[in-house]
Protein backbone atom coordinates (compact mmCIF):
# COMPACT_ATOMS: atom_id res chain seq x y z
CA UNK A 1 0.00 0.00 0.00
CA UNK A 2 0.93 3.49 -0.60
CA UNK A 3 0.40 6.49 1.27
CA UNK A 4 -0.86 9.79 -0.14
CA UNK A 5 2.31 11.21 1.21
CA UNK A 6 3.98 14.77 -0.57
CA UNK A 7 7.81 14.19 -0.16
CA UNK A 8 9.39 17.30 -0.29
CA UNK A 9 13.07 17.80 0.21
CA UNK A 10 14.40 20.09 3.46
CA UNK A 11 18.04 21.31 4.41
CA UNK A 12 18.11 19.61 8.17
CA UNK A 13 16.32 15.93 8.56
CA UNK A 14 14.73 17.10 11.53
CA UNK A 15 12.96 20.04 10.79
CA UNK A 16 12.47 18.44 7.42
CA UNK A 17 10.50 15.69 8.51
CA UNK A 18 8.27 17.69 11.05
CA UNK A 19 7.12 19.51 8.24
CA UNK A 20 6.42 16.91 6.24
CA UNK A 21 4.26 15.45 8.64
CA UNK A 22 2.21 18.16 9.35
CA UNK A 23 1.68 18.76 5.90
CA UNK A 24 0.05 15.33 5.78
CA UNK A 25 -2.24 16.61 8.11
CA UNK A 26 -3.25 19.65 7.01
CA UNK A 27 -0.57 22.16 8.60
CA UNK A 28 1.31 23.84 6.28
CA UNK A 29 4.58 24.98 7.74
CA UNK A 30 7.63 25.73 6.25
CA UNK A 31 10.89 24.40 7.09
CA UNK A 32 12.15 27.45 8.50
CA UNK A 33 8.71 28.04 10.16
CA UNK A 34 9.56 24.59 12.17
CA UNK A 35 12.74 25.07 13.02
CA UNK A 36 12.30 28.80 14.58
CA UNK A 37 9.53 28.00 16.98
CA UNK A 38 11.44 24.29 18.05
CA UNK A 39 14.41 26.45 18.69
CA UNK A 40 16.73 24.90 16.72
CA UNK A 41 18.94 27.52 16.84
CA UNK A 42 21.83 26.80 19.04
CA UNK A 43 25.57 26.53 19.90
CA UNK A 44 28.12 25.15 21.95
CA UNK A 45 31.89 24.16 22.18
CA UNK A 46 32.80 21.21 24.92
CA UNK A 47 36.19 20.90 25.10
CA UNK A 48 36.30 18.39 27.72
CA UNK A 49 34.32 15.97 25.55
CA UNK A 50 35.65 14.19 22.78
CA UNK A 51 33.49 12.60 20.69
CA UNK A 52 35.29 10.85 17.19
CA UNK A 53 38.63 12.00 18.37
CA UNK A 54 37.59 15.96 18.18
CA UNK A 55 35.78 18.33 21.08
CA UNK A 56 32.29 19.12 20.40
CA UNK A 57 30.90 21.50 18.37
CA UNK A 58 27.45 21.93 17.99
CA UNK A 59 25.12 24.23 15.82
CA UNK A 60 21.82 22.63 17.03
CA UNK A 61 20.20 21.21 20.17
CA UNK A 62 20.55 17.65 20.99
CA UNK A 63 18.52 15.57 18.25
CA UNK A 64 14.84 15.55 19.10
CA UNK A 65 14.66 18.46 20.95
CA UNK A 66 13.28 20.53 17.89
CA UNK A 67 10.76 17.71 17.34
CA UNK A 68 9.41 17.86 20.69
CA UNK A 69 9.57 21.73 21.51
CA UNK A 70 7.50 22.25 17.86
CA UNK A 71 5.19 20.04 18.09
CA UNK A 72 4.15 20.69 22.15
CA UNK A 73 4.07 24.31 21.08
CA UNK A 74 1.26 24.07 18.13
CA UNK A 75 -0.38 21.37 20.42
CA UNK A 76 0.05 18.34 18.18
CA UNK A 77 -0.07 15.54 20.15
CA UNK A 78 2.75 12.37 18.85
CA UNK A 79 3.30 9.05 19.79
CA UNK A 80 7.11 7.87 20.49
CA UNK A 81 7.74 4.03 20.69
CA UNK A 82 10.75 2.31 21.14
CA UNK A 83 11.12 -1.65 20.92
CA UNK A 84 13.17 -3.76 22.62
CA UNK A 85 12.30 -6.88 20.17
CA UNK A 86 13.29 -5.93 16.53
CA UNK A 87 10.68 -8.06 14.74
CA UNK A 88 8.29 -6.24 17.14
CA UNK A 89 9.64 -3.35 15.82
CA UNK A 90 8.65 -4.18 12.10
CA UNK A 91 5.47 -5.43 13.00
CA UNK A 92 4.46 -2.05 14.33
CA UNK A 93 5.81 0.07 11.44
CA UNK A 94 3.53 -2.71 8.98
CA UNK A 95 0.60 -2.33 11.15
CA UNK A 96 1.04 1.67 10.98
CA UNK A 97 1.80 1.96 7.61
CA UNK A 98 -1.49 -0.57 6.60
CA UNK A 99 -3.69 2.23 8.57
CA UNK A 100 -2.37 4.44 6.91
CA UNK A 101 -0.05 6.49 9.14
CA UNK A 102 3.07 8.21 7.90
CA UNK A 103 5.56 7.18 10.80
CA UNK A 104 8.65 8.61 11.16
CA UNK A 105 11.35 6.62 12.46
CA UNK A 106 14.99 7.35 13.86
CA UNK A 107 17.84 5.76 12.13
CA UNK A 108 21.40 5.71 12.25
CA UNK A 109 23.18 6.59 8.77
CA UNK A 110 25.88 4.10 8.46
CA UNK A 111 24.23 1.29 6.64
CA UNK A 112 21.88 3.42 4.90
CA UNK A 113 21.99 2.30 1.12
CA UNK A 114 21.03 5.28 -0.57
CA UNK A 115 23.36 7.26 1.73
CA UNK A 116 25.93 9.04 -0.27
CA UNK A 117 28.95 7.43 0.79
CA UNK A 118 31.27 10.53 1.39
CA UNK A 119 28.50 11.53 4.68
CA UNK A 120 28.40 8.04 5.71
CA UNK A 121 29.58 8.01 9.59
CA UNK A 122 28.39 6.33 12.56
CA UNK A 123 25.60 8.71 13.03
CA UNK A 124 23.09 7.39 14.96
CA UNK A 125 20.25 10.44 14.71
CA UNK A 126 19.00 10.88 11.33
CA UNK A 127 15.07 11.27 10.49
CA UNK A 128 12.95 9.14 8.07
CA UNK A 129 9.25 8.76 7.07
CA UNK A 130 8.22 5.60 6.14
CA UNK A 131 5.09 5.85 3.70
CA UNK A 132 3.68 2.95 2.09
CA UNK A 133 5.31 -0.65 1.32
CA UNK A 134 5.46 -2.38 -2.29
CA UNK A 135 6.53 -5.24 -3.18
CA UNK A 136 8.37 -5.91 0.17
CA UNK A 137 9.65 -2.86 -0.25
CA UNK A 138 9.15 0.37 2.07
CA UNK A 139 8.91 3.59 0.90
CA UNK A 140 10.55 6.15 2.36
CA UNK A 141 10.70 9.91 2.48
CA UNK A 142 13.99 11.16 3.44
CA UNK A 143 14.24 14.77 3.89
CA UNK A 144 17.43 15.53 2.53
CA UNK A 145 17.22 13.29 -0.28
CA UNK A 146 16.05 14.55 -3.80
CA UNK A 147 12.85 12.69 -3.96
CA UNK A 148 11.55 9.47 -1.88
CA UNK A 149 13.57 6.22 -2.12
CA UNK A 150 12.78 2.57 -1.22
CA UNK A 151 14.20 0.32 1.98
CA UNK A 152 14.10 -3.29 2.05
CA UNK A 153 13.34 -4.92 5.19
CA UNK A 154 16.55 -6.32 6.05
CA UNK A 155 17.99 -2.70 5.47
CA UNK A 156 15.63 -0.83 7.40
CA UNK A 157 16.13 -3.30 10.35
CA UNK A 158 19.80 -3.00 10.24
CA UNK A 159 19.77 0.83 10.50
CA UNK A 160 16.73 0.87 13.41
CA UNK A 161 19.30 -1.16 15.10
CA UNK A 162 22.27 0.97 14.47
CA UNK A 163 24.77 0.62 17.57
CA UNK A 164 27.22 2.69 19.14
CA UNK A 165 26.54 6.17 20.56
CA UNK A 166 22.78 7.34 21.21
CA UNK A 167 21.07 4.21 19.46
CA UNK A 168 18.29 4.88 18.30
CA UNK A 169 16.22 1.44 19.37
CA UNK A 170 13.96 0.99 16.69
CA UNK A 171 12.55 4.26 17.63
CA UNK A 172 9.50 5.13 16.19
CA UNK A 173 6.98 8.34 15.98
CA UNK A 174 3.56 9.51 14.73
CA UNK A 175 1.26 12.31 14.81
CA UNK A 176 -1.96 11.12 16.96
CA UNK A 177 -4.02 14.05 17.19
CA UNK A 178 -3.96 17.68 15.52
CA UNK A 179 -5.54 20.78 17.29
CA UNK A 180 -8.49 22.54 15.46
CA UNK A 181 -7.05 25.60 15.85
CA UNK A 182 -3.43 26.41 16.37
CA UNK A 183 -2.01 29.91 18.06
CA UNK A 184 1.35 30.27 15.73
CA UNK A 185 1.67 33.51 17.35
CA UNK A 186 2.51 32.26 20.84
CA UNK A 187 4.26 29.60 19.11
CA UNK A 188 6.95 31.75 17.44
CA UNK A 189 7.07 34.12 20.37
CA UNK A 190 7.85 30.97 22.65
CA UNK A 191 10.59 29.59 20.21
CA UNK A 192 11.99 32.57 20.46
CA UNK A 193 12.24 33.46 23.74
CA UNK A 194 13.74 29.78 24.44
CA UNK A 195 16.32 30.65 21.79
CA UNK A 196 17.14 34.21 22.86
CA UNK A 197 17.77 32.23 26.53
CA UNK A 198 20.06 29.68 24.75
CA UNK A 199 22.15 32.00 22.96
CA UNK A 200 22.78 34.90 25.47
CA UNK A 201 20.97 34.30 28.75
CA UNK A 202 22.49 30.84 30.11
CA UNK A 203 25.56 31.09 32.26
CA UNK A 204 28.78 29.77 31.60
CA UNK A 205 31.16 30.05 28.97
CA UNK A 206 30.14 27.09 26.83
CA UNK A 207 26.77 27.26 25.57
CA UNK A 208 25.65 30.21 23.23
CA UNK A 209 27.69 33.79 21.84
CA UNK A 210 29.74 33.04 25.23
CA UNK A 211 30.51 29.84 23.71
CA UNK A 212 31.27 31.10 20.64
CA UNK A 213 33.89 33.98 22.44
CA UNK A 214 35.49 31.49 24.16
CA UNK A 215 36.18 28.99 21.11
CA UNK A 216 37.50 31.74 19.23
CA UNK A 217 40.31 32.74 21.88
CA UNK A 218 40.94 29.02 22.72
CA UNK A 219 41.35 28.49 18.74
CA UNK A 220 44.25 31.08 18.62
CA UNK A 221 46.26 28.54 20.83
CA UNK A 222 45.24 25.43 19.18
CA UNK A 223 48.74 24.93 17.22
CA UNK A 224 51.20 24.96 19.97
CA UNK A 225 48.70 22.97 22.09
CA UNK A 226 47.81 20.20 19.89
CA UNK A 227 50.50 21.10 16.68
CA UNK A 228 49.45 21.86 13.14
CA UNK A 229 48.02 18.30 11.94
CA UNK A 230 45.57 17.85 14.92
CA UNK A 231 44.71 21.64 15.02
CA UNK A 232 43.67 22.05 11.39
CA UNK A 233 41.38 18.71 11.77
CA UNK A 234 39.67 20.08 14.70
CA UNK A 235 38.98 23.32 12.87
CA UNK A 236 37.71 21.20 10.07
CA UNK A 237 35.15 19.49 12.41
CA UNK A 238 34.06 23.14 13.24
CA UNK A 239 33.41 23.55 9.05
CA UNK A 240 31.72 19.72 9.43
CA UNK A 241 29.24 20.46 11.84
CA UNK A 242 28.77 24.18 9.91
CA UNK A 243 28.42 23.26 6.50
CA UNK A 244 27.86 19.13 6.57
CA UNK A 245 24.63 18.37 5.31
CA UNK A 246 21.48 20.08 6.87
CA UNK A 247 22.09 23.35 8.01
CA UNK A 248 21.23 24.99 5.40
CA UNK A 249 24.33 26.77 5.39
CA UNK A 250 26.68 28.41 8.26
CA UNK A 251 25.60 26.12 10.66
CA UNK A 252 21.83 27.20 10.39
CA UNK A 253 21.99 30.95 10.42
CA UNK A 254 19.86 31.15 7.32
CA UNK A 255 17.82 28.79 7.92
CA UNK A 256 17.16 31.13 11.18
CA UNK A 257 17.07 34.44 9.26
CA UNK A 258 14.77 33.22 6.84
CA UNK A 259 12.39 32.08 9.93
CA UNK A 260 12.37 35.83 11.33
CA UNK A 261 11.31 37.01 7.69
CA UNK A 262 8.66 35.07 7.70
CA UNK A 263 7.85 35.86 11.45
CA UNK A 264 8.04 39.24 10.62
CA UNK A 265 5.53 38.89 8.10
CA UNK A 266 2.99 36.75 10.25
CA UNK A 267 3.22 38.67 13.53
CA UNK A 268 3.73 42.19 11.82
CA UNK A 269 6.53 43.26 13.21
CA UNK A 270 8.79 45.29 11.58
CA UNK A 271 12.19 44.83 13.55
CA UNK A 272 12.38 41.00 13.20
CA UNK A 273 13.08 42.34 9.39
CA UNK A 274 15.77 44.14 10.20
CA UNK A 275 17.12 41.52 12.70
CA UNK A 276 16.81 38.92 9.12
CA UNK A 277 18.89 41.03 7.36
CA UNK A 278 21.71 41.40 10.40
CA UNK A 279 21.57 37.41 10.83
CA UNK A 280 21.94 36.82 7.27
CA UNK A 281 25.16 39.18 7.53
CA UNK A 282 26.74 36.99 10.67
CA UNK A 283 25.98 34.21 8.26
CA UNK A 284 28.32 35.44 5.92
CA UNK A 285 31.12 35.75 8.52
CA UNK A 286 30.55 32.22 9.46
CA UNK A 287 30.84 31.72 5.87
CA UNK A 288 34.38 33.47 5.82
CA UNK A 289 35.29 31.55 8.89
CA UNK A 290 34.93 28.58 6.72
CA UNK A 291 36.72 29.75 3.86
CA UNK A 292 39.94 30.61 6.42
CA UNK A 293 39.47 27.24 8.07
CA UNK A 294 39.28 25.19 4.56
CA UNK A 295 42.55 27.28 3.98
CA UNK A 296 44.33 26.15 7.62
CA UNK A 297 43.07 22.83 6.62
CA UNK A 298 45.29 22.41 3.41
CA UNK A 299 47.59 23.85 5.03
CA UNK A 300 48.29 26.64 3.04
CA UNK A 301 48.93 29.15 5.71
CA UNK A 302 50.70 30.10 8.30
CA UNK A 303 49.78 29.36 12.17
CA UNK A 304 49.53 33.08 13.00
CA UNK A 305 46.67 33.60 11.19
CA UNK A 306 45.11 31.04 13.20
CA UNK A 307 44.74 34.57 15.15
CA UNK A 308 42.63 35.89 12.66
CA UNK A 309 40.42 32.84 12.26
CA UNK A 310 39.74 32.83 16.06
CA UNK A 311 39.11 36.59 15.16
CA UNK A 312 36.65 35.77 13.16
CA UNK A 313 34.26 33.65 15.89
CA UNK A 314 34.91 36.51 18.47
CA UNK A 315 33.57 39.11 15.75
CA UNK A 316 30.30 36.72 15.06
CA UNK A 317 29.69 36.58 18.56
CA UNK A 318 29.70 39.97 19.24
CA UNK A 319 27.07 40.30 16.69
CA UNK A 320 24.59 37.78 17.19
CA UNK A 321 24.88 39.06 21.27
CA UNK A 322 23.33 42.11 19.86
CA UNK A 323 21.01 39.93 17.83
CA UNK A 324 19.43 38.14 20.57
CA UNK A 325 19.39 40.60 22.43
CA UNK A 326 17.03 42.91 20.45
CA UNK A 327 15.16 39.88 19.64
CA UNK A 328 14.73 39.15 23.76
CA UNK A 329 13.13 42.67 23.69
CA UNK A 330 11.03 41.89 20.43
CA UNK A 331 9.55 39.28 21.95
CA UNK A 332 8.97 40.93 25.24
CA UNK A 333 7.02 43.75 23.81
CA UNK A 334 4.79 41.68 21.87
CA UNK A 335 3.98 39.28 24.47
CA UNK A 336 2.28 42.56 26.47
CA UNK B 1 24.31 34.84 1.29
CA UNK B 2 22.19 35.77 -2.31
CA UNK B 3 20.76 32.99 -4.87
CA UNK B 4 23.97 34.03 -7.43
CA UNK B 5 26.56 33.41 -4.18
CA UNK B 6 25.27 29.59 -3.58
CA UNK B 7 28.94 27.55 -4.35
CA UNK B 8 28.57 24.84 -7.33
CA UNK B 9 31.85 24.14 -6.75
CA UNK B 10 34.27 20.35 -6.80
CA UNK B 11 30.75 18.13 -8.05
CA UNK B 12 33.09 15.63 -8.94
CA UNK B 13 35.23 15.36 -5.58
CA UNK B 14 33.30 12.41 -4.50
CA UNK B 15 32.39 9.23 -6.32
CA UNK B 16 28.37 10.22 -5.99
CA UNK B 17 27.31 13.69 -6.74
CA UNK B 18 24.89 14.79 -3.89
CA UNK B 19 23.05 18.17 -3.51
CA UNK B 20 22.65 19.88 -0.59
CA UNK B 21 19.71 22.28 0.05
CA UNK B 22 20.89 25.85 0.96
CA UNK B 23 18.86 29.26 1.92
CA UNK B 24 19.72 32.20 0.17
CA UNK B 25 18.28 35.77 -0.55
CA UNK B 26 16.63 36.69 -3.57
CA UNK B 27 16.91 40.26 -5.59
CA UNK B 28 14.22 41.01 -3.32
CA UNK B 29 15.85 39.97 -0.28
CA UNK B 30 13.35 37.16 0.50
CA UNK B 31 14.77 33.76 1.43
CA UNK B 32 14.39 30.89 -1.08
CA UNK B 33 15.89 27.90 -1.66
CA UNK B 34 18.80 26.76 -3.72
CA UNK B 35 20.18 23.39 -4.50
CA UNK B 36 23.96 23.13 -3.81
CA UNK B 37 26.48 20.59 -5.41
CA UNK B 38 29.10 21.35 -3.24
CA UNK B 39 31.43 24.31 -2.16
CA UNK B 40 35.51 24.10 -1.69
CA UNK B 41 36.09 24.64 1.80
CA UNK B 42 33.33 21.55 2.49
CA UNK B 43 35.17 19.48 0.43
CA UNK B 44 38.30 20.18 1.97
CA UNK B 45 37.49 19.53 5.95
CA UNK B 46 35.15 16.14 4.58
CA UNK B 47 38.56 15.39 2.43
CA UNK B 48 40.33 15.96 5.61
CA UNK B 49 38.03 14.10 7.78
CA UNK B 50 38.40 10.74 5.30
CA UNK B 51 41.76 10.80 5.03
CA UNK B 52 41.89 10.72 9.38
CA UNK B 53 40.12 7.65 8.88
CA UNK B 54 41.92 6.37 5.86
CA UNK B 55 45.33 7.23 7.89
CA UNK B 56 44.05 5.08 10.73
CA UNK B 57 42.48 2.19 8.07
CA UNK B 58 46.43 2.22 6.77
CA UNK B 59 48.06 1.99 9.98
CA UNK B 60 45.64 -0.97 10.87
CA UNK B 61 46.42 -2.80 7.62
CA UNK B 62 50.52 -2.77 8.45
CA UNK B 63 50.19 -4.40 11.20
CA UNK B 64 47.91 -6.89 9.98
CA UNK B 65 50.77 -7.36 7.22
CA UNK B 66 53.29 -7.62 9.76
CA UNK B 67 51.11 -10.61 12.13
CA UNK B 68 50.48 -8.31 14.92
CA UNK B 69 46.65 -8.39 14.54
CA UNK B 70 43.88 -10.04 12.39
CA UNK B 71 42.39 -9.05 9.52
CA UNK B 72 38.89 -8.32 11.55
CA UNK B 73 40.97 -5.07 13.02
CA UNK B 74 41.93 -4.29 9.62
CA UNK B 75 37.45 -4.42 8.46
CA UNK B 76 36.82 -2.82 11.62
CA UNK B 77 39.24 0.04 11.16
CA UNK B 78 37.89 0.60 7.60
CA UNK B 79 34.31 0.91 8.63
CA UNK B 80 35.49 3.29 11.28
CA UNK B 81 34.33 0.88 14.26
CA UNK B 82 35.99 0.23 17.31
CA UNK B 83 35.67 -2.75 19.53
CA UNK B 84 32.34 -1.87 21.69
CA UNK B 85 30.11 -0.81 18.35
CA UNK B 86 31.71 -4.65 16.96
CA UNK B 87 30.38 -5.72 19.70
CA UNK B 88 27.45 -4.02 19.51
CA UNK B 89 26.45 -5.24 15.95
CA UNK B 90 27.67 -8.96 16.39
CA UNK B 91 26.02 -9.53 20.21
CA UNK B 92 29.39 -10.67 21.37
CA UNK B 93 31.12 -8.85 24.16
CA UNK B 94 33.55 -6.78 23.72
CA UNK B 95 36.24 -8.64 25.43
CA UNK B 96 36.04 -11.30 23.00
CA UNK B 97 36.15 -9.11 19.78
CA UNK B 98 39.61 -7.36 21.20
CA UNK B 99 40.29 -11.74 21.40
CA UNK B 100 39.80 -11.36 18.46
CA UNK B 101 41.61 -9.11 16.89
CA UNK B 102 44.27 -11.49 17.73
CA UNK B 103 45.68 -13.17 14.97
CA UNK B 104 46.05 -16.30 16.77
CA UNK B 105 42.34 -16.27 18.31
CA UNK B 106 41.12 -15.33 15.60
CA UNK B 107 42.00 -18.29 13.49
CA UNK B 108 40.67 -20.91 15.85
CA UNK B 109 37.27 -18.90 15.69
CA UNK B 110 34.11 -21.06 14.26
CA UNK B 111 32.63 -20.42 11.04
CA UNK B 112 29.57 -19.52 12.63
CA UNK B 113 31.61 -16.76 14.54
CA UNK B 114 33.01 -15.47 11.18
CA UNK B 115 29.95 -15.30 9.09
CA UNK B 116 28.48 -12.72 11.92
CA UNK B 117 31.34 -10.89 11.44
CA UNK B 118 30.88 -11.00 7.45
CA UNK B 119 26.98 -10.15 8.09
CA UNK B 120 28.01 -7.09 9.82
CA UNK B 121 30.31 -5.62 7.09
CA UNK B 122 28.00 -6.65 4.29
CA UNK B 123 30.40 -9.32 2.88
CA UNK B 124 29.09 -12.56 1.24
CA UNK B 125 31.20 -14.89 1.69
CA UNK B 126 33.67 -15.33 5.12
CA UNK B 127 36.32 -15.84 2.39
CA UNK B 128 36.25 -11.71 2.49
CA UNK B 129 36.59 -11.53 5.53
CA UNK B 130 40.14 -13.66 6.03
CA UNK B 131 41.29 -10.98 3.06
CA UNK B 132 42.72 -7.75 3.44
CA UNK B 133 42.80 -4.88 0.99
CA UNK B 134 46.36 -4.80 -1.05
CA UNK B 135 47.49 -1.09 -0.76
CA UNK B 136 47.58 1.25 -3.56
Amino acid sequence: MKIDFKHQMAAHCENGVIANLLRFYGIELSEAMVFGIGSGIFFTYLPFIKMGDAPVFAFRPLPGYIFNKATKSLGVTIHTEKFRNPARAMESLDRNLEKGIPTGMVVGVFFLPYFPPQYRFHFNAHNIVAFGKEDGRYLISDPVMEGPETLGYDELLKVRYAKGIAQPKGKMYYITNVPDKIDIREAILNGMKRSVLYMVRLPGPVIGVTGMKYLGTHLKRWPEKYGDKKAARYLGQIVRMQEEIGTGGAGFRFLYAAFLQEAAQLLQIEALDSLSVKMTATGDKWRDFAVAAGRLCKGREQTESYEKTGDILIEIAAEEKEIFQTLGEIVRKAKK
Amino acid sequence: MKIDEVPQEDAEAFEKEFKVLQYAVDDNGRFTTVKSVGWNPKTVVMQNAWDFENEKAEIARQLVLRGKKSPLYYHARKNMMNSSLLAGYTGFCRISVLLHFNPKVFRRLSQNKLQKYAAVFGFESVEQLLKIDSGE
